[in-house]
């Protein structure tokens, strides 16, 4: 039997940190995320292992601990060279933990961040392993969700894909999710994922491509910035594929269709990587769920106010020095990389960026957090630049999806005279079902936008630069699961997309919403509307809701 | 661990009902003729021989006042539902507004229930509206109950409407939701006409969300005549509610027990813990409670219901009382584990025999002929009604919106004949039933028999039908096509239509 390795460095073990759990003994903390904490466990055979110990009050809600056990599950049914080995699970002080193979090794955030770039020798070796590795993950009849480079660990047996807190089963991705709420990392998310399409396997393909991208030019092929930034991007802006070996380049831009089953298999991938072929990968020719895609419109000339600017376009690399505070080291912990988190503990006045970061998103966990105390993001931030496709759907990760502008026109609805007679209904949908009067779920709220309405330049004595919109908001927290649990509607969290690809925080907020934070104890119901100074020719697309992982702060259980 | 539950202190003695009695309205038309017994139906709000229908979307926006709520009447003709013309009312209406306060306001629910009888004595039938969210007295989300009187010009165009809202002797607590679940009662034996109204978000001293469920009477004019408020204590201590109960989730009234000639209250209260770390909910049944005290008051739990204990069986979060000839309670409980399947699901169905009553079956997918298939998260039960078809045959009807048949949970709704033959399942894969199966389109949120006694076409809401942003009805006759219903034309903007049947 070989020698145990010598156990790496770790911080420290905190107070409330059980000593032991299922036989291994704690040794401290690797890292921590929204749903738990991985501690570095040693066996008395000297074995060490990863031992994620899931939240105290998480550990009290009956859907993260179903969560929590379809994870394990999930590991479980994958090749176990190409994850970390699920080893174990239980419970230890009323929490369930599970223990996994320690894998020693950086991750590939980690690595990236530290040396730069992957050699093209390195990369190549590195796009084979993961693509082996969604291989056996999607041949065990999983989708992973969630891979980025914060769950690629670089082990001397070549890169292990870890982290299934989000992963699906296929026979149930397209409708795992609530719809119109994504899960997710920002930048990692593919298009039919912020569209709320049926989800498949090739949702993990795109992820790849990013993921090769960002190892070989260590930038994100669609720049840096907040969650709905990306989102913008990945649905409508090219991708910069940097300095990427020319055998990989078209491998990668197939990777990044934003048609799913344009993209090559992970079987495809690997084969092409390994035999150098890569010109006569075939279209896949299996189609593992039905992925619907809307028309696409007739391409139109950006909107003069949609022009990319220097912000929007992908950034030149960034040094590839950690950011101070947006990383805690560990296989759950980092943030994604191509976020642009605020330097920790300051608040910042970056839209969507972390509160003080740390810790940093969890994998499962959705997206670049704004806190509270955040500004509201200037109106009409920059817009991301305007591809191909436009106009159209938008959701964004984390996210409530809203409408879709377009032709068939929904009746309208005169209003009673009143201060918004002058408002009209926007058409809806094009014939597409759109989430518009129906709620979206997020843990306990039940978020209803209704129709929007456009108008007027001016509205109770405000001048609008472009003309004004009302967009009504229903937010009831419905208290059904028993424990109590609150809901905090911030409505400076809330964006408005437009169909130039403009961003708005609320202008105002009218009648029943208030413009801070509004807690929403179990029962409580919350109703108004939210109005945006939207540019003239532009209608407005959806409505979107940047959201923390539910547990982020205190006593708040969804955060509006 | 049982729970009783006792009428309030000084609530059981006849109570001064608070002036609760609506001023005449500014913008109430003259009284039309009264409302005579030559034409009217059984469930005739307008008195011209046909039943009416009542639909509750309490996101319904209002002016500029977001989820305000409102309520359409589909007036019944020669053609069935709505083929009289519709109305669709707001708290701004005629008949609903009072002079009391401002009228509709945002997130105000007016519409998340609804329920109809006849309050005054005359035939047209009158409708009784909550809307839970409504503040009183500046004080957030109290609740408020509407009553709205049926006349020959339709509703709300006769006499000024009753507004409701909780005692004012201890003072309205805020974020009480009163009117959060309704049921209405013809005058009965000994008993006046009665409105039953949860406010199941009541905190009883120290435990929050214990839940409260109120009793109130009527004149033959239809005026409050006297009211009572009921809450579950802790049986040993009979101090303090149980907290989370949410006593009053939902509610029915009339005679089921005990005396037939009182009326009974019975009252869910879905998250009611047991004595373990559980809350299976319990049903509370109290007998007789227009007298001095209840005669005697039971809680049912899972074991008296049929059910699986195990996890949150969620026991009464939808209730359905069809009265005699026999009496009969249908209990929602869609947290109920049916062959291991959590959240399947099912719906026990109590029987009265006179003085007391007995379980008679628990209905769960695939009973009675039903294709449907039990399965994780179904909710089978979330919504219950009952009714007599046009024979005098006991039917139940049960809506399970977190079905998924075609896509995620478009929902689905099935119509049982308690005394024979096969279920009739509903939802939009079915053919013959128009409109599309939508992704959480929550088919059969709501249910119900229109017409008197239940004895009318069967009615399924879907309020988040991917085709109609306002939300849209099912209506299946016995004999005949289904009709898909969707809202007519009217100031609201109509977003969950069919949310309350």
């Amino acid at each position: 039997m070989s020698r145990p390795p010598e156990p790496p460095a770790v911080a420290p073990r905190e107070p409330g940190d059980p000593a032991e759990a299922g036989g291994y003994q704690l040794l401290g903390r690797l890292g921590t995320g929204g749903m738990g904490t991985v501690h570095l466990g040693r066996a008395a055979d000297g074995r060490l292992a990863a031992v994620k110990i899931i939240h105290g009050e998480l550990a009290r809600d009956d859907e993260f601990r179903v969560r929590f056990a379809a994870e394990a599950e999930n590991a479980r049914r994958v090749a176990s060279f190409c994850t970390a080995q699920v080893l174990g699970q239980g419970e230890v002080g009323g929490r369930p933990y599970m223990v996994t193979e320690f894998i020693d090794g950086d991750t590939l955030h980690q690595y990236v961040a530290r040396h730069g770039p992957l050699p093209p020798g390195t990369l190549q070796g590195v796009a084979v392993g993961v693509a082996a590795g969604l291989a056996a993950i999607h041949s065990a009849g999983l989708v992973h969700r969630d891979l980025k480079p914060a769950n690629v660990i670089l082990s001397v047996s070549g890169p292990r894909v870890i982290d299934f807190g989000i992963a699906r089963a296929l026979d149930v991705a397209s409708g795992a999710t609530p719809t119109g709420f994504i899960v997710g990392s920002p930048g990692w998310i593919a298009p039919e994922q912020l569209l709320n399409r049926p989800l498949g396997t090739f949702a993990d393909i795109f992820a790849w491509a990013c993921l090769i991208c960002y190892a070989g030019n260590a930038r994100h092929p669609y720049g840096r910035g907040d969650a709905v930034t990306m989102a913008a991007r990945i649905l409508h802006a090219d991708p910069d594929l940097g300095d990427l070996p020319p055998s990989l380049r078209t491998l990668v831009t197939r990777a990044l269709s934003r048609e799913p089953t344009e993209r090559p298999t992970a079987l495809e991938l690997m084969l092409a990587v390994v035999g150098g072929n890569t010109q006569g990968v075939e279209r896949a020719t299996v189609q593992l769920i039905t992925t619907e895609w809307p028309p696409t419109p007739a391409p139109s000339t950006p909107h003069p106010t949609a022009q990319p600017t220097s912000e929007a376009t992908p950034e030149p690399a960034p040094a590839p020095t950690p950011k101070p505070g947006s990383e805690v080291p560990g296989p759950t912990s980092e943030a994604a990389p191509g976020l642009a988190p605020a330097p920790a503990p300051e608040p910042t006045p970056a839209p969507a960026a972390a509160p003080g970061a740390a810790p940093a998103p969890a994998p499962e966990a959705v997206l670049g957090p704004t806190p509270a105390h955040t500004p509201p993001v200037a109106e009409s931030t920059p817009p991301p630049p305007v591809g191909r496709r436009r106009g159209w759907l938008w959701g964004v990760a984390g996210v409530v999806v809203v409408l879709v502008a377009g032709g068939a026109a929904y009746g309208l609805w005169p209003r009673s005279p009143a201060a918004t007679a002058a408002f009209r209904a926007v058409p809806l949908g094009r014939g597409h079902p759109t989430d518009v009067g129906r709620p979206l779920h997020l843990g306990p709220a039940d978020i209803t936008v209704g129709v929007p309405r456009c108008g007027p330049a001016a509205f109770r004595g405000r001048a609008a630069k472009g003309r004004f919109c009302l967009v009504p908001l229903i937010v009831y927290n419905n208290g059904d699961s028993g424990r109590p649990r609150t809901v905090r509607l911030t409505p400076g969290r809330l964006r408005l997309l437009d169909s130039g690809g403009g961003q708005h925080s609320p202008a105002a907020v009218v009648d029943g919403l208030t413009p801070g934070d509004t807690e929403l104890p179990d029962g409580a119901r919350t109703a108004g509307d939210l109005l945006f100074d939207v540019p003239r020719g532009a209608d407005p697309v959806s409505l979107s809701l940047v959201t923390t992982e539910p547990h982020a702060a205190p006593g708040v259980t969804a955060w509006v | 661990m049982g729970v009783t539950a006792y009428a309030r202190t000084a609530a059981a003695t006849a109570l001064a009902i608070a002036a609760l009695t609506a001023p005449a309205a500014h913008a109430v038309p003259p009284p039309a003729a009264a409302c005579t017994a030559a034409h009217a139906g059984k469930a005739d709000i307008n008195g011209d021989g046909y039943d009416d229908t009542v639909i509750g979307d309490p996101g319904a926006g209002t002016g500029d006042r977001v989820g305000a709520g409102a309520v359409t009447v589909l007036y019944g003709g020669k053609g069935g539902i709505g083929t009289g013309g519709s109305a669709t009312l707001t708290q701004d209406s005629p008949g609903v507004a009072t002079a009391a306060g401002p009228g509709a306001a945002s997130g105000d629910g007016f519409g998340w229930s609804v329920a109809t009888a006849h309050i005054d004595d005359d035939p047209c039938l009158d409708v009784v509206i909550g809307a839970p969210w409504r503040d009183v007295d500046g004080k957030p989300d109290v609740g408020a109950v509407y009553v709205v009187y049926g006349s020959p010009r339709g509703l709300g165009r006769g006499k000024a409407g009753t507004v409701l809202t909780p005692d004012t002797w201890d003072g309205s607590q805020a974020r009480a939701l009163f009117g959060f679940s309704l049921a209405a009662a013809d005058a009965t034996g000994d008993d006046r006409s009665a409105i039953a109204a949860g406010a199941p978000y009541t905190d009883r001293g120290p435990k929050p969300n214990a839940g409260e469920a109120y009793a109130m009477w009527f004149t033959k004019n239809g005026t409050p005549q006297n009211r009572k408020v009921f809450a579950e204590d802790d049986p040993q201590t009979r101090e303090g509610a149980l907290a989370g109960g949410l006593f009053g989730w939902s509610v029915a009234i009339g005679p089921l027990y005990g005396d037939p000639r009182r009326d009974d209250l019975m009252v869910g209260a879905p998250r009611e813990p047991s004595a373990g770390p559980a809350h299976p909910g319990a049903l509370a049944l109290l007998a007789d409670v227009s007298g001095p005290s209840p005669s005697a008051v039971r809680t049912l739990g899972p074991a008296d219901l049929g059910l699986s204990a195990t996890g949150d069986v969620r026991i009464g979060y939808a209730l359905a009382y069809l009265p005699g000839p026999v009496d009969y309670l249908a209990v929602g409980a869609p947290g109920a584990e049916v062959s291991g399947h959590p959240d399947a699901g099912a719906v026990p169905l109590l029987r009265s025999n006179g003085a007391d009553f007995a379980l008679q079956e628990t209905v769960t997918e695939g009973t009675h002929g039903s294709t449907t298939v039990v399965e994780d998260g179904d909710q089978f039960g979330r919504s219950v009604a009952l009714g007599r078809d046009p024979k005098g045959r006991v039917r139940l009807g049960v809506g399970m919106p977190y079905e998924t048949s075609r896509v995620r949970h478009d929902g689905a709704a099935e119509v049982v004949p308690l005394a024979g033959g096969r279920a009739r399942d509903l939802n939009q894969a079915v053919t013959g039933v128009p409109g599309n199966p939508g992704e959480s389109a929550h088919f059969g949120w709501s249910v119900r028999f229109a017409g008197a006694a239940g004895s009318g076409p069967f009615l399924a809401g879907i309020p988040d039908d991917r085709d109609h942003v306002s939300g849209s009805v099912i209506e299946a006759p016995d004999t005949g096509a289904p009709r898909l219903v969707v809202p007519p034309p009217s100031p609201s903007q109509p977003l969950d239509f069919g949310a309350a049947l």
